[in-house]
Protein backbone atom coordinates (compact mmCIF):
# COMPACT_ATOMS: atom_id res chain seq x y z
CA UNK A 1 0.00 0.00 0.00
CA UNK A 2 1.93 3.60 -0.49
CA UNK A 3 1.28 6.35 1.19
CA UNK A 4 -0.04 9.64 0.09
CA UNK A 5 2.60 12.12 -0.23
CA UNK A 6 2.75 15.58 0.89
CA UNK A 7 3.36 18.63 -0.69
CA UNK A 8 6.11 19.56 1.20
CA UNK A 9 7.41 15.77 -0.08
CA UNK A 10 7.07 16.60 -3.76
CA UNK A 11 9.19 20.08 -2.81
CA UNK A 12 11.84 17.98 -1.17
CA UNK A 13 11.34 15.69 -4.72
CA UNK A 14 11.63 18.36 -7.23
CA UNK A 15 14.98 19.79 -5.29
CA UNK A 16 16.15 16.14 -5.17
CA UNK A 17 15.50 15.45 -8.48
CA UNK A 18 17.01 18.73 -8.80
CA UNK A 19 20.25 18.04 -7.56
CA UNK A 20 20.70 14.74 -8.97
CA UNK A 21 20.50 16.77 -12.65
CA UNK A 22 22.49 19.46 -10.98
CA UNK A 23 25.44 17.24 -9.90
CA UNK A 24 25.57 15.30 -13.38
CA UNK A 25 25.81 18.27 -15.21
CA UNK A 26 28.30 19.83 -12.68
CA UNK A 27 30.69 16.67 -13.33
CA UNK A 28 30.28 17.40 -16.23
CA UNK A 29 31.75 20.77 -16.43
CA UNK A 30 34.55 20.33 -13.96
CA UNK A 31 37.37 19.55 -16.22
CA UNK A 32 38.78 22.85 -15.48
CA UNK A 33 37.95 22.73 -11.79
CA UNK A 34 38.91 19.44 -10.71
CA UNK A 35 37.76 19.59 -7.10
CA UNK A 36 34.29 20.14 -8.12
CA UNK A 37 34.01 16.50 -8.85
CA UNK A 38 34.00 16.18 -5.50
CA UNK A 39 31.02 18.82 -4.67
CA UNK A 40 29.18 17.32 -7.43
CA UNK A 41 29.63 13.73 -5.96
CA UNK A 42 28.56 15.32 -2.51
CA UNK A 43 25.41 17.02 -4.25
CA UNK A 44 24.88 13.26 -5.77
CA UNK A 45 25.09 11.35 -2.57
CA UNK A 46 22.73 13.95 -0.58
CA UNK A 47 19.68 13.81 -3.47
CA UNK A 48 20.03 10.05 -3.27
CA UNK A 49 19.28 9.53 0.06
CA UNK A 50 16.58 12.38 0.44
CA UNK A 51 15.07 10.37 -2.75
CA UNK A 52 15.79 6.75 -1.14
CA UNK A 53 14.05 8.21 2.15
CA UNK A 54 11.27 9.61 0.00
CA UNK A 55 10.40 5.72 -1.67
CA UNK A 56 10.62 4.83 1.79
CA UNK A 57 8.00 7.24 3.24
CA UNK A 58 5.76 6.74 0.33
CA UNK A 59 5.59 2.70 0.86
CA UNK A 60 7.43 2.29 -2.28
CA UNK A 61 10.25 0.25 -0.78
CA UNK A 62 8.10 -2.02 1.57
CA UNK A 63 5.84 -2.95 -1.45
CA UNK A 64 8.83 -3.84 -3.57
CA UNK A 65 11.13 -5.31 -0.67
CA UNK A 66 13.38 -7.20 -3.83
CA UNK A 67 15.27 -4.36 -4.79
CA UNK A 68 15.92 -3.30 -0.91
CA UNK A 69 19.08 -4.74 -1.57
CA UNK A 70 20.11 -3.24 -4.27
CA UNK A 71 19.69 0.30 -3.36
CA UNK A 72 23.09 1.79 -2.75
CA UNK A 73 22.65 3.29 1.74
CA UNK A 74 25.08 6.16 0.89
CA UNK A 75 24.84 8.12 4.40
CA UNK A 76 28.47 7.03 5.63
CA UNK A 77 29.87 8.40 2.17
CA UNK A 78 28.84 11.93 3.25
CA UNK A 79 31.24 12.77 5.81
CA UNK A 80 34.45 11.23 3.83
CA UNK A 81 33.16 13.20 0.63
CA UNK A 82 32.87 16.46 1.98
CA UNK A 83 36.35 15.54 3.48
CA UNK A 84 37.71 14.80 -0.07
CA UNK A 85 36.15 18.24 -1.49
CA UNK A 86 37.64 20.14 1.46
CA UNK A 87 41.05 18.64 0.64
CA UNK A 88 40.81 18.63 -3.47
CA UNK A 89 40.06 22.52 -2.99
CA UNK A 90 42.73 23.43 -0.20
CA UNK A 91 45.52 21.08 -1.25
CA UNK A 92 44.27 20.46 -5.13
CA UNK A 93 44.59 16.73 -4.41
CA UNK A 94 41.40 15.60 -6.60
CA UNK A 95 42.96 11.40 -6.71
CA UNK A 96 42.35 9.25 -3.89
CA UNK A 97 45.40 7.11 -2.88
CA UNK A 98 44.85 3.40 -2.08
CA UNK A 99 45.17 4.52 1.94
CA UNK A 100 42.27 7.04 1.07
CA UNK A 101 39.59 4.27 -0.02
CA UNK A 102 39.43 2.76 3.65
CA UNK A 103 37.37 6.27 4.68
CA UNK A 104 34.78 4.27 2.54
CA UNK A 105 34.96 1.44 4.26
CA UNK A 106 31.92 1.69 7.12
CA UNK A 107 29.89 1.57 3.95
CA UNK A 108 29.89 -1.96 4.73
CA UNK A 109 28.11 -1.18 7.92
CA UNK A 110 24.72 -0.50 5.52
CA UNK A 111 25.29 -3.59 3.29
CA UNK A 112 23.42 -5.89 5.29
CA UNK A 113 20.23 -6.05 3.20
CA UNK A 114 22.95 -6.30 0.33
CA UNK A 115 25.26 -9.10 2.27
CA UNK A 116 22.11 -11.36 3.31
CA UNK A 117 20.94 -11.44 -0.49
CA UNK A 118 24.19 -12.38 -1.74
CA UNK A 119 24.55 -15.37 1.27
CA UNK A 120 21.04 -16.27 -0.04
CA UNK A 121 21.33 -16.32 -3.61
CA UNK A 122 24.95 -18.17 -3.37
CA UNK A 123 22.99 -20.56 -1.14
CA UNK A 124 25.40 -20.00 2.11
CA UNK A 125 22.24 -19.02 4.40
CA UNK A 126 20.73 -22.31 3.20
CA UNK A 127 23.60 -24.21 5.21
CA UNK A 128 21.83 -25.61 8.34
CA UNK A 129 24.95 -23.93 10.50
CA UNK A 130 24.82 -20.14 9.27
CA UNK A 131 21.13 -20.81 9.45
CA UNK A 132 21.12 -21.94 12.77
CA UNK A 133 23.30 -18.91 13.30
CA UNK A 134 21.45 -16.63 11.54
CA UNK A 135 18.06 -17.53 13.05
CA UNK A 136 19.00 -16.93 16.81
CA UNK A 137 17.41 -14.00 18.30
CA UNK A 138 20.97 -11.85 19.08
CA UNK A 139 21.59 -12.02 14.86
CA UNK A 140 17.99 -10.90 14.53
CA UNK A 141 18.11 -8.45 17.20
CA UNK A 142 21.61 -7.43 15.88
CA UNK A 143 20.32 -6.80 12.19
CA UNK A 144 17.09 -5.80 12.03
CA UNK A 145 15.56 -4.63 15.93
CA UNK A 146 18.65 -1.94 16.58
CA UNK A 147 17.29 0.59 18.29
CA UNK A 148 17.25 3.98 15.98
CA UNK A 149 19.85 5.54 18.00
CA UNK A 150 22.59 2.91 17.68
CA UNK A 151 21.41 2.45 14.23
CA UNK A 152 22.33 6.29 13.89
CA UNK A 153 25.55 6.08 15.77
CA UNK A 154 28.03 5.57 13.07
CA UNK A 155 26.74 8.10 11.43
CA UNK A 156 26.52 10.88 13.43
CA UNK A 157 30.14 9.60 14.82
CA UNK A 158 30.79 10.17 10.75
CA UNK A 159 29.79 13.62 10.13
CA UNK A 160 30.81 15.17 13.42
CA UNK A 161 34.35 13.77 12.83
CA UNK A 162 35.08 14.64 8.98
CA UNK A 163 33.19 18.44 10.27
CA UNK A 164 35.78 18.97 12.46
CA UNK A 165 38.31 17.28 10.38
CA UNK A 166 37.40 20.11 7.40
CA UNK A 167 37.24 23.00 9.54
CA UNK A 168 40.50 22.66 11.04
CA UNK A 169 41.58 22.19 7.01
CA UNK A 170 40.02 25.05 6.21
CA UNK A 171 40.74 27.46 8.94
CA UNK A 172 44.44 26.64 8.22
CA UNK A 173 44.19 27.85 4.74
CA UNK A 174 41.69 30.99 4.84
CA UNK A 175 45.29 32.30 6.92
CA UNK A 176 47.31 32.22 3.85
CA UNK A 177 47.08 35.59 1.65
CA UNK A 178 48.32 34.02 -2.05
CA UNK A 179 45.10 32.87 -3.31
CA UNK A 180 42.33 33.99 -5.81
CA UNK A 181 39.42 35.76 -5.05
CA UNK A 182 37.48 32.48 -6.14
CA UNK A 183 39.41 30.11 -3.98
CA UNK A 184 38.93 32.03 -1.18
CA UNK A 185 35.00 32.83 -2.24
CA UNK A 186 34.81 28.69 -2.55
CA UNK A 187 36.92 28.58 1.10
CA UNK A 188 34.46 30.06 2.13
CA UNK A 189 31.09 28.45 0.66
CA UNK A 190 33.09 25.05 2.25
CA UNK A 191 33.12 26.48 5.46
CA UNK A 192 29.46 27.44 5.10
CA UNK A 193 28.67 23.96 3.58
CA UNK A 194 30.82 22.32 6.82
CA UNK A 195 28.46 24.54 8.55
CA UNK A 196 25.71 23.43 7.28
CA UNK A 197 26.59 19.84 7.66
CA UNK A 198 27.06 20.28 11.42
CA UNK A 199 23.67 21.94 11.57
CA UNK A 200 22.73 18.94 9.58
CA UNK A 201 23.83 16.32 12.63
CA UNK A 202 22.48 18.12 15.11
CA UNK A 203 18.66 18.04 12.86
CA UNK A 204 19.65 14.49 12.88
CA UNK A 205 20.33 14.19 16.73
CA UNK A 206 17.16 16.11 17.24
CA UNK A 207 15.28 13.62 14.79
CA UNK A 208 16.74 10.49 16.72
CA UNK A 209 15.88 12.13 20.63
CA UNK A 210 12.57 12.75 18.75
CA UNK A 211 11.54 8.92 17.93
CA UNK A 212 12.94 8.03 20.52
CA UNK A 213 10.10 9.27 22.69
CA UNK A 214 7.26 9.72 20.09
CA UNK A 215 7.57 7.14 17.37
CA UNK A 216 7.66 9.62 15.43
CA UNK A 217 9.99 10.28 12.40
CA UNK A 218 10.19 13.65 11.94
CA UNK A 219 12.23 13.83 8.49
CA UNK A 220 11.87 16.94 7.05
CA UNK A 221 13.87 18.66 9.40
CA UNK A 222 16.42 16.47 7.91
CA UNK A 223 15.49 16.45 4.13
CA UNK A 224 14.46 20.01 3.90
CA UNK A 225 17.37 21.69 4.77
CA UNK A 226 19.43 19.16 2.70
CA UNK A 227 17.83 19.53 -0.45
CA UNK A 228 17.60 23.54 -0.29
CA UNK A 229 21.39 23.03 0.40
CA UNK A 230 22.18 20.97 -2.54
CA UNK A 231 19.98 23.78 -4.59
CA UNK A 232 21.71 26.71 -3.30
CA UNK A 233 25.73 25.11 -3.25
CA UNK A 234 25.14 23.56 -6.86
CA UNK A 235 23.58 26.20 -8.68
CA UNK A 236 26.15 28.78 -7.22
CA UNK A 237 29.01 26.62 -7.84
CA UNK A 238 28.18 26.49 -11.70
CA UNK A 239 27.76 29.84 -12.41
CA UNK A 240 30.24 31.02 -10.81
CA UNK A 241 32.23 28.74 -12.69
CA UNK A 242 30.53 29.80 -15.89
CA UNK A 243 31.71 32.96 -15.05
CA UNK A 244 35.31 32.25 -14.96
CA UNK A 245 37.72 33.57 -17.40
CA UNK A 246 40.39 31.24 -18.68
CA UNK A 247 42.88 33.51 -16.22
CA UNK A 248 40.74 33.35 -13.75
CA UNK A 249 40.80 29.30 -13.71
CA UNK A 250 44.87 29.41 -13.84
CA UNK A 251 44.49 31.33 -10.59
CA UNK A 252 42.41 28.86 -8.90
CA UNK A 253 43.79 26.22 -9.92
CA UNK A 254 47.83 27.16 -8.61
CA UNK A 255 49.22 25.13 -5.84
CA UNK A 256 49.25 26.96 -2.99
CA UNK A 257 51.86 26.07 -0.12
CA UNK A 258 50.40 23.81 2.23
CA UNK A 259 50.08 25.26 5.79
CA UNK A 260 50.48 23.13 8.35
CA UNK A 261 49.61 25.65 11.41
CA UNK A 262 47.95 28.52 12.38
CA UNK A 263 49.63 31.14 13.94
CA UNK A 264 48.08 30.31 16.98
CA UNK A 265 48.61 26.27 16.79
CA UNK A 266 52.55 26.93 15.93
CA UNK A 267 52.68 28.81 19.28
CA UNK A 268 51.20 25.97 20.94
CA UNK A 269 53.14 22.92 19.32
CA UNK A 270 56.35 25.00 19.60
CA UNK A 271 56.07 25.46 23.31
CA UNK A 272 55.16 21.73 23.55
CA UNK A 273 58.11 20.93 21.90
CA UNK A 274 60.72 23.60 23.97
CA UNK A 275 58.92 21.83 27.28
CA UNK A 276 60.28 18.37 25.32
CA UNK A 277 63.73 19.22 24.90
CA UNK A 278 64.11 21.60 28.09
CA UNK A 279 62.56 19.72 30.37
CA UNK A 280 62.75 15.67 29.04
CA UNK A 281 66.27 17.04 27.61
CA UNK A 282 65.02 13.93 24.50
CA UNK A 283 67.91 15.39 22.91
CA UNK A 284 70.08 13.21 25.01
CA UNK A 285 68.88 10.42 23.27
CA UNK A 286 71.49 9.15 20.17
CA UNK A 287 68.77 7.18 18.02
CA UNK A 288 66.52 10.61 18.34
CA UNK A 289 64.45 10.66 15.14
CA UNK A 290 62.12 12.94 13.66
CA UNK A 291 59.34 10.31 13.46
CA UNK A 292 59.92 9.89 17.40
CA UNK A 293 59.44 13.42 17.77
CA UNK A 294 56.49 13.91 15.70
CA UNK A 295 55.13 10.46 18.08
CA UNK A 296 55.48 12.57 20.90
CA UNK A 297 53.84 15.59 20.06
CA UNK A 298 50.88 13.63 18.31
CA UNK A 299 51.67 15.12 15.06
CA UNK A 300 53.03 13.56 11.60
CA UNK A 301 56.70 14.28 10.33
CA UNK A 302 55.81 16.55 7.83
CA UNK A 303 53.48 18.86 10.34
CA UNK A 304 56.91 18.63 12.67
CA UNK A 305 59.19 19.26 9.95
CA UNK A 306 56.97 22.30 8.66
CA UNK A 307 57.14 23.36 12.12
CA UNK A 308 60.76 23.80 12.82
CA UNK A 309 61.51 24.97 9.11
CA UNK A 310 58.85 27.77 8.90
CA UNK A 311 58.31 28.42 12.60
CA UNK A 312 61.16 27.73 14.28
CA UNK A 313 63.49 28.73 11.04
CA UNK A 314 65.60 25.59 11.77
CA UNK A 315 65.92 22.16 10.37
CA UNK A 316 65.75 18.91 12.47
CA UNK A 317 69.51 18.55 13.04
CA UNK A 318 70.26 21.99 13.72
CA UNK A 319 67.88 22.37 15.87
CA UNK A 320 68.94 19.15 17.94
CA UNK A 321 72.43 19.74 17.71
CA UNK A 322 71.78 23.59 19.18
CA UNK A 323 70.95 21.62 22.57
CA UNK A 324 73.31 19.03 22.48
CA UNK A 325 76.31 21.43 22.07
CA UNK A 326 74.50 23.67 25.01
CA UNK A 327 74.63 20.55 27.19
CA UNK A 328 78.10 19.82 26.13
CA UNK A 329 79.04 23.04 26.93
CA UNK A 330 78.01 22.97 30.39
CA UNK A 331 79.35 19.64 31.15
CA UNK A 332 83.22 20.77 29.26
CA UNK A 333 83.32 22.98 31.98
CA UNK A 334 81.92 21.63 35.02
CA UNK A 335 83.87 20.35 37.69
CA UNK A 336 81.98 17.13 38.41
CA UNK A 337 82.77 15.87 34.52
CA UNK A 338 86.33 16.98 34.42
CA UNK A 339 87.40 13.26 34.47
CA UNK A 340 85.32 12.19 31.34
CA UNK A 341 86.93 12.64 28.11
CA UNK A 342 85.97 14.62 25.37
CA UNK A 343 84.19 12.17 23.29
CA UNK A 344 82.53 10.46 26.55
CA UNK A 345 80.89 13.65 27.16
CA UNK A 346 79.82 14.01 23.36
CA UNK A 347 78.27 10.94 23.80
CA UNK A 348 76.59 11.97 26.67
CA UNK A 349 74.99 14.59 25.41
CA UNK A 350 73.19 12.74 22.34
CA UNK A 351 76.14 12.57 19.80
CA UNK A 352 76.78 9.46 17.71
CA UNK A 353 80.18 10.18 17.61
CA UNK A 354 83.29 12.11 17.97
CA UNK A 355 83.47 13.74 14.86
CA UNK A 356 79.91 14.69 14.64
CA UNK A 357 80.54 16.09 18.04
CA UNK A 358 83.56 17.85 17.00
CA UNK A 359 82.18 19.39 13.88
CA UNK A 360 78.94 20.22 15.39
CA UNK A 361 80.52 21.81 18.32
CA UNK A 362 82.91 23.79 15.99
CA UNK A 363 79.75 24.71 13.61
CA UNK A 364 77.63 26.31 16.72
CA UNK A 365 80.84 28.07 19.09
CA UNK A 366 83.60 28.11 16.61
CA UNK A 367 85.96 26.64 18.45
CA UNK A 368 86.32 22.98 18.95
CA UNK A 369 85.47 21.08 22.53
CA UNK A 370 89.08 21.00 23.49
CA UNK A 371 89.50 24.88 22.81
CA UNK A 372 86.42 25.42 24.47
CA UNK A 373 87.51 23.30 27.59
CA UNK A 374 90.87 24.72 27.81
CA UNK A 375 89.46 28.57 27.07
CA UNK A 376 86.88 27.70 30.14
CA UNK A 377 89.97 26.91 32.52
CA UNK A 378 92.91 29.28 31.61
CA UNK A 379 92.14 32.12 34.37
CA UNK A 380 94.40 34.24 32.14
CA UNK A 381 92.40 34.33 28.60
CA UNK A 382 90.71 37.55 27.91
CA UNK A 383 88.77 35.94 24.93
CA UNK A 384 84.88 35.43 25.89
CA UNK A 385 83.52 32.67 26.22
CA UNK A 386 80.97 32.06 23.92
CA UNK B 1 45.64 -6.68 -16.29
CA UNK B 2 45.35 -7.42 -12.57
CA UNK B 3 41.84 -6.07 -12.66
CA UNK B 4 40.71 -7.60 -15.88
CA UNK B 5 41.23 -11.20 -14.63
CA UNK B 6 39.44 -10.41 -11.07
CA UNK B 7 36.69 -8.49 -13.22
CA UNK B 8 36.87 -12.29 -15.18
CA UNK B 9 36.93 -14.14 -11.86
CA UNK B 10 34.22 -12.17 -10.06
CA UNK B 11 31.52 -12.96 -13.09
CA UNK B 12 32.63 -16.57 -13.10
CA UNK B 13 31.96 -17.08 -9.19
CA UNK B 14 28.91 -14.74 -9.85
CA UNK B 15 27.65 -16.68 -12.56
CA UNK B 16 28.15 -19.84 -10.05
CA UNK B 17 26.36 -18.37 -7.66
CA UNK B 18 23.22 -17.54 -9.62
CA UNK B 19 23.16 -21.44 -11.15
CA UNK B 20 23.27 -22.22 -7.28
CA UNK B 21 20.22 -19.92 -5.96
CA UNK B 22 18.16 -21.60 -3.40
CA UNK B 23 15.74 -20.73 -6.10
CA UNK B 24 16.29 -22.85 -8.81
CA UNK B 25 18.24 -26.04 -7.52
CA UNK B 26 19.64 -25.73 -3.87
CA UNK B 27 16.52 -26.22 -1.75
CA UNK B 28 15.62 -29.15 -3.96
CA UNK B 29 18.76 -31.01 -3.49
CA UNK B 30 19.46 -29.93 0.27
CA UNK B 31 15.86 -30.63 1.67
CA UNK B 32 14.09 -32.33 -0.62
CA UNK B 33 12.01 -29.34 -0.50
CA UNK B 34 8.63 -29.52 -3.10
CA UNK B 35 6.72 -27.22 -4.10
CA UNK B 36 3.17 -29.16 -2.83
CA UNK B 37 5.32 -29.42 0.65
CA UNK B 38 3.99 -25.02 0.70
CA UNK B 39 0.14 -25.95 1.13
CA UNK B 40 1.46 -27.16 4.86
CA UNK B 41 2.11 -23.32 5.46
CA UNK B 42 -0.85 -21.51 3.82
CA UNK B 43 -3.69 -19.68 6.09
CA UNK B 44 -4.56 -17.08 8.50
CA UNK B 45 -2.15 -16.21 11.70
CA UNK B 46 -2.97 -13.92 14.13
CA UNK B 47 0.01 -11.98 15.98
CA UNK B 48 0.02 -13.58 19.58
CA UNK B 49 0.35 -10.00 21.53
CA UNK B 50 -2.21 -8.27 19.42
CA UNK B 51 -4.92 -10.55 17.60
CA UNK B 52 -6.09 -7.65 15.28
CA UNK B 53 -3.41 -7.90 13.27
CA UNK B 54 -3.03 -10.72 11.15
CA UNK B 55 -1.51 -12.19 8.31
CA UNK B 56 -2.71 -14.05 5.66
CA UNK B 57 -0.16 -16.38 3.53
CA UNK B 58 -0.94 -18.25 0.22
CA UNK B 59 1.09 -19.45 -2.60
CA UNK B 60 1.59 -17.16 -5.74
CA UNK B 61 3.48 -18.37 -8.92
CA UNK B 62 5.02 -21.39 -6.82
CA UNK B 63 6.29 -19.33 -3.74
CA UNK B 64 4.70 -18.01 -0.74
CA UNK B 65 3.08 -14.34 -0.09
CA UNK B 66 1.66 -12.91 2.64
CA UNK B 67 -0.66 -10.27 2.91
CA UNK B 68 -0.47 -7.98 5.96
CA UNK B 69 -4.19 -7.35 7.13
CA UNK B 70 -3.27 -2.98 8.38
CA UNK B 71 -1.70 -2.15 5.12
CA UNK B 72 -2.64 -5.39 2.33
CA UNK B 73 1.45 -5.32 1.52
CA UNK B 74 2.70 -8.58 0.09
CA UNK B 75 5.53 -9.99 1.76
CA UNK B 76 7.28 -12.57 -0.64
CA UNK B 77 8.97 -15.36 1.66
CA UNK B 78 12.05 -17.30 0.29
CA UNK B 79 12.72 -20.74 0.89
CA UNK B 80 15.97 -21.80 2.81
CA UNK B 81 15.70 -25.29 4.16
CA UNK B 82 13.18 -27.35 6.36
CA UNK B 83 10.31 -24.44 7.68
CA UNK B 84 12.40 -21.68 7.42
CA UNK B 85 12.20 -18.66 5.22
CA UNK B 86 13.08 -14.98 5.15
CA UNK B 87 11.38 -12.12 3.95
CA UNK B 88 12.69 -11.24 0.66
CA UNK B 89 14.67 -8.84 0.21
CA UNK B 90 14.32 -7.60 4.01
CA UNK B 91 16.32 -11.24 5.35
CA UNK B 92 13.75 -11.30 8.34
CA UNK B 93 13.97 -14.75 9.53
CA UNK B 94 10.51 -16.40 9.51
CA UNK B 95 10.11 -19.67 11.09
CA UNK B 96 7.27 -21.87 10.74
CA UNK B 97 6.33 -24.38 13.96
CA UNK B 98 4.83 -27.38 13.91
CA UNK B 99 2.58 -28.72 16.55
CA UNK B 100 2.37 -32.39 18.22
CA UNK B 101 0.23 -33.62 14.95
CA UNK B 102 3.05 -31.84 13.04
CA UNK B 103 0.75 -30.01 11.55
CA UNK B 104 2.22 -26.12 11.09
CA UNK B 105 1.05 -24.20 14.51
CA UNK B 106 2.56 -20.82 14.34
CA UNK B 107 5.25 -19.04 12.67
CA UNK B 108 8.11 -16.70 14.32
CA UNK B 109 9.57 -13.43 12.60
CA UNK B 110 12.71 -12.05 13.46
CA UNK B 111 12.99 -14.66 15.98
CA UNK B 112 11.04 -12.48 18.16
CA UNK B 113 7.18 -11.98 16.97
CA UNK B 114 4.78 -15.01 17.63
CA UNK B 115 2.04 -15.47 15.05
CA UNK B 116 -0.46 -18.44 15.74
CA UNK B 117 -2.34 -20.40 12.86
CA UNK B 118 -6.02 -19.74 13.19
CA UNK B 119 -6.93 -21.09 10.11
CA UNK B 120 -5.92 -22.83 6.80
Amino acid sequence: MYTSLGIVDFIILFLALHGLVLSIVLAYHSRKIRSNYWIAALIFVIAEITLVNEAQQSGYLEAHTRIIPFIPVLRLAVGPMLYFYIRSLVYNKVRLDKKDYWHFLPLVLDMQFLIIAILYISGILAIPSVQQFYFTPAVQRLLFRRSIFLDNLPVLLSLSAYSIACLRMIRSQLAVDSQSAYKLADLKRARNIVYMIIAQTIGLLITVILYTYTYVWSYYIIFIPATIFIYWTGMAIYQRQSHMTAEDVLEYVKPIPKVYFTDEEANTYKSKLIYLMETDKVYLDPSLKMDMLADKLLLTERSVSNLLNHHIGKNFNDFINEYRVEESKRKLVDPACRQFTIAAIGLDCGFNSLATFQRCFKQITGVTPGQYQKLASDPNTTQIMI
Amino acid sequence: MKRHLILSLSLIVASFAVKASPRFTFNTIISGFHQDALTDYTGKYELSRDTNLYVIIKIQDGALVATQSWDKVEKHLDHLNGDNFIIAGQGWSVEFVRGGDKKVAKLIVSAKDVWNKVSK
